[in-house]
């Protein structure tokens, strides 16, 4: 039996062994096996497999993951034969990830055959960076049944119609960068049609994308990130996903209207958005254990915080304050945000300095958190420690009663501040000062 | 090399270099192969497993030991996580030995069909041949300078996946 072909194979090896010779004993090795050696590396190191030896050039075709590239300088249809090479050699094998990048105008018969393809096999993943403006073709997905992540990059089209009714009966994620939408209600039909979709990623880049009111409306929905980096006509956010979890939010283009059904499932949320906007949005944050605020809420808070009811966050124990372009944390805001924290046992603040305002009175009632609460004060990305910044610190390391620790990465404070600082009277008898 | 416990049963392997290792049924059942072979009742008293050699056959013995020992993930779901740790660390252990026993390993897991092994041996293989280039790749595998592509064939390969090269 197997036995025996084994014994025949060892004596080969053992006479080659005795001249001292030691052979390729990997390329005598079925193929699945190394294939399965390949599907555990990089795509590009997959890739690069193709030119080991004669042995090893088609395995690369038998792969799960598939990873194509057109250049910019194709040079005939050298990249597309050999995805249609590629294609035909695996047959039916099943694919559990295509990622397509073109950097110029691909054949889109071609495309469009190659999607009719893989559809067919399984696919679990897709990835396509396509730059041209091309129409999704949504009719192909309607039935899989297997696809779970999708990501489109480029100028596709996305029109979905009011009767689509079902797409994608698996689909959990979805990334939609720089696409233009047919009209607003393309982008809400999409999903809500896929009904098991939990992780929702829009990035608006480039032109501008005809969407006029972005608007999600999605039980199973649980992460969303919107990035909306430049000023579209874009006017309203409407976000109605009850169970949403985690939600990124990074608006620079004023939305006017943001509206959003209660979510008190979240747990995590980071924040960059103008103005009043936060007013809108505070209170569906106000279930978050982790919270990220950066420079533009910042700014918002600043300017508006007279103004602005801000919720309670009681079950809030993580605060990271970023603020890479406005570099100014005044005191006041920051201890106004503690105040609607009580629970709040660790705070970073990243980038820009913390300044303490003269006109702030030292007598205040200093927040609950920071005297019963705060664990860790962590402060990094900074340069020169400036004075009204370390009359700040100074500040929480004298209020703050239980503190285990203060890091601070301030490269360049100058070493008598260094030492002033490390003979602060502290709060806390147990909490200890680094410098990284 | 024999065990200390003398009430199981025993089974007797025979390598290329005609060593004999006496181990339990147990941990041979690691391997599916000689598993198959015992339940078809055509293993003898002594099993010759004439295309590995001792060096290679002690190492499959000390992770067949090894694993056989350990709590099997589908015996119940709240196995010892110390138990999980204790594997994890005794493979990565395991696998730290040069590349030619590696591939000896790897080609005898493969015969034996013992999946954990193959598995473990596959990704030493990728961890040492990741980001490097094929040069070196060819070097480290010892693959066959007489099986090398074309400069054309290798030109076009390049060229197909020029960004993999980048």
């Amino acid at each position: 039996m197997n036995l025996r072909s084994g014994k025949m194979l060892m004596h080969k090896k053992l006479s080659a062994k005795s001249n001292e010779i030691h052979q390729d004993i990997i390329s005598e090795l079925p193929d699945e096996m190394l294939t399965q050696i390949l599907s555990m590396l990089p795509d590009a190191d997959a890739n690069r497999s193709r030119i080991l030896s004669n042995r090893w050039k088609n395995l690369y075709a038998f792969l799960p993951n598939l990873h194509f590239f057109i250049p910019a300088t194709e040079q005939g249809n050298r990249s597309h034969d050999f995805i249609d090479q590629t294609l035909s050699l695996r047959g039916n094998k099943p694919i559990q990830r295509f990622i397509l990048e073109c950097h110029n105008d691909c054949d889109y018969n071609r495309l469009s055959n190659w999607l009719s393809n893989i559809i067919q096999c399984k696919l679990e993943q897709l990835v396509l960076i396509v730059p041209a403006v091309i129409r999704f073709n949504w009719e192909l997905f309607k039935t899989c049944d297997t696809l779970v992540e999708l990501k489109l990059s480029g100028r596709f089209i996305i029109d979905v119609p009011e009767d689509a009714d079902l797409l994608f009966p698996c689909l959990k994620k979805v990334e939609l960068v720089s696409i233009i939408y047919s009209s607003d209600e393309s982008l809400t039909n999409l999903i809500s049609y896929c009904r098991v979709l939990q992780e929702l990623i829009v990035e608006r880049i480039g032109e501008p994308d005809n969407l006029d009111m972005f608007k999600v409306s999605s039980r199973s929905l649980k992460r969303l990130s919107i990035g909306f980096p430049h000023a579209y006509r874009h006017r309203n956010t409407v976000i109605d996903a009850p169970n949403l979890e985690y939600l990124f939010i990074f608006d620079e283009n004023l939305s006017r209207v943001y509206s959003y059904t209660e979510t008190l499932s979240l747990v995590e949320a980071s924040i960059s958005i103008q103005l009043i906007r936060l007013n809108r949005i505070a209170t569906c944050l106000s279930s978050v254990k982790i919270l990220t605020l950066t420079c533009l809420s910042i700014q918002a808070l600043r300017n508006v915080h007279p103004r602005l009811n801000l919720p309670m966050f009681p079950n809030l124990v993580k605060l990271v304050v970023d603020h890479a372009d406005d570099p100014r944390a005044p005191s006041e805001v920051i201890l106004y945000l503690l105040n609607h924290m009580p629970n709040l046992e660790h705070i970073t603040f990243s980038n820009g300095y913390l300044s303490f305002d003269s006109s702030w009175k030292l007598s205040v009632e200093p927040p609950f958190c920071l005297c019963f609460k705060i664990k860790g004060i962590v402060i990094i990305h900074r340069g020169i420690m400036a004075q009204a910044e370390y009359k700040f610190i100074r500040y929480l390391l004298k209020k703050s009663n239980i503190l285990e620790t203060l890091t601070i990465n301030a490269c360049i404070i100058d070493p008598k501040r260094r030492e002033r600082l490390l003979n602060v009277h502290r709060g806390s008898n147990s909490c200890q000062i680094e410098f990284i | 090399m024999s065990t200390s416990s003398s009430s199981s049963k025993k089974i007797v392997l025979k390598s290329a270099d005609n060593e004999t290792f006496e181990i339990d049924e147990i941990v041979a059942l690691e391997s599916q192969a000689i598993k198959n072979m015992i339940e078809d009742e055509c293993a003898d008293n002594v099993i010759p497993l004439g295309n590995i050699d001792s060096k290679t056959l002690s190492k499959i013995i000390e992770y067949c030991k090894k694993h056989a020992e350990s709590p099997k993930k589908d015996d119940n779901a709240d196995i010892d996580e110390k138990a999980v740790e204790d594997l994890k660390s005794f493979d990565a252990e395991f696998a730290k030995v040069d590349m030619p026993l590696i591939q000896d390993i790897l080609m005898a897991a493969n015969f034996l069909n013992i999946d954990n092994l193959i598995g473990l041996m596959c990704r030493t293989i990728a961890d040492r041949i990741k980001g490097k280039t094929p040069e070196e790749i060819r070097k480290i595998l010892n693959i066959n300078k007489n099986d090398l592509l074309s400069p054309e064939q290798e030109a076009k390969a390049r060229e197909e996946n020029s960004w993999a090269f980048d």
